[in-house]
């Protein structure tokens, strides 16, 4: 930027010219704008904390509550079903079925769940597990 | 471009109208006509991230904002965001009240700040302009939409391209104005 001056053009660059334009409210409005899109992570950090806490899986047997599961933790449960042992894991924030005494194996094929609401069924077993909380909206999804 | 070029400065080295409505009105018209082909152009571009657009159309608000004053902006970034996606065919769809918050919310804003110009130079409008699409936006879009606090995951993935992209279009249209003679 410096050298411009003795260069055969006097004529200041794109960057010198927008300088000199600069104003007060021009860093303002840049710094708020970075502030809030780093910031923006920081936000994001929060909610996902705070959000997931409290989500939990609920078990039940022949419509009977067994047990009900943090989904923050690590673990794997083994239920008594009516035909025999149905071995839950939960990993990820989500739950799944791992092994099954049931025929079909229909239950393993549903792999993991993590939204309120969802559920894993053995029908063999009359399993039946979900994940609690509200489904807060009444939409699958939108496009335009 | 050329065409822009050449009408907007035929007659005066100034292209701000003053004076005779008709010039208003017919150079209005120009870059509303101006926005909207930069509207359908970048609408067809390929979108990595489908929420974030250059904004190209941008420009045309603030060269009428620049050149022919406030009641320009509205209407090029009115009829712009109205024409546009009439033609598209999501008029009254979802994204077309995104559209027209993000639009009516930048333009206002851009305004404000037009009218402290020892505040802001066209750079700092661009910005303020940017920002306010994306908080608009972002803001309507949790209400009549998603209805949830999660939308505000997508906050730093809209607030990164929006600073680029307003800062390029305060860019172009610096030197767009400077070209035509117009006092930024």
């Amino acid at each position: 930027m410096n050298h411009s001056r003795n260069t055969r053009s006097s004529f200041p660059s794109l960057a010198q010219r927008l300088w000199q334009q600069a104003r007060m409210g021009d860093y303002l409005v840049a710094t708020a704008f970075l502030a809030l899109a780093l910031g923006s992570f920081w936000l994001d950090n929060l909610f996902s904390q705070n959000g997931q806490t409290a989500q939990t899986a609920r078990v039940f047997v022949r419509n009977r509550l067994i047990t009900e599961v943090d989904l923050q933790q690590t673990d794997t449960l083994k239920i008594d079903g009516v035909l025999g042992k149905v071995t839950l894991a939960v990993a990820e924030r989500g739950i799944r079925v791992i092994a099954s005494s049931c025929p079909n194996q229909y239950c393993l094929k549903q792999g993991a769940i993590r939204c309120p609401q969802q559920m894993l069924v053995c029908v063999p077993n009359h399993l039946l597990a979900v994940i609690a909380g509200p489904e807060k909206t009444n939409l699958d999804g939108v496009t335009f | 471009m050329g065409l822009l070029f050449k009408y907007l400065s035929v007659n005066d080295v100034n292209i701000t109208a003053t004076g005779n409505p008709h010039q208003k009105l017919s150079r209005t018209a120009l870059l509303t006509a101006f926005g909207l082909t930069m509207f359908l152009f970048e609408s067809g571009l390929p979108r990595p991230l489908p929420w974030a657009k250059p904004g190209l159309a941008n420009i045309a608000t603030l060269l009428a904002l620049y050149a022919l004053g406030g009641t320009s902006a509205w209407a090029v970034t009115l009829i712009r965001v109205i024409a546009g996606s009439y033609i598209l065919g999501s008029f009254f769809s979802p994204g077309f009240w995104l559209s027209l918050g993000g639009g009516v919310f930048s333009c206002g804003a851009m305004i404000l700040a037009r009218r402290h110009a020892r505040w802001f130079s066209l750079i700092g409008v661009s910005l303020l302009g940017a920002l306010a699409h994306v908080l608009a936006q972002i803001t309507l879009a949790g209400i009549l939409i998603v209805q949830r606090f999660e939308i505000l995951y997508l906050l730093p993935l809209m607030l990164w391209p929006a600073l680029f992209a307003g800062f390029l279009v305060g860019v172009v249209a610096f030197l767009l104005l400077e070209r035509m003679a117009v006092s930024t």
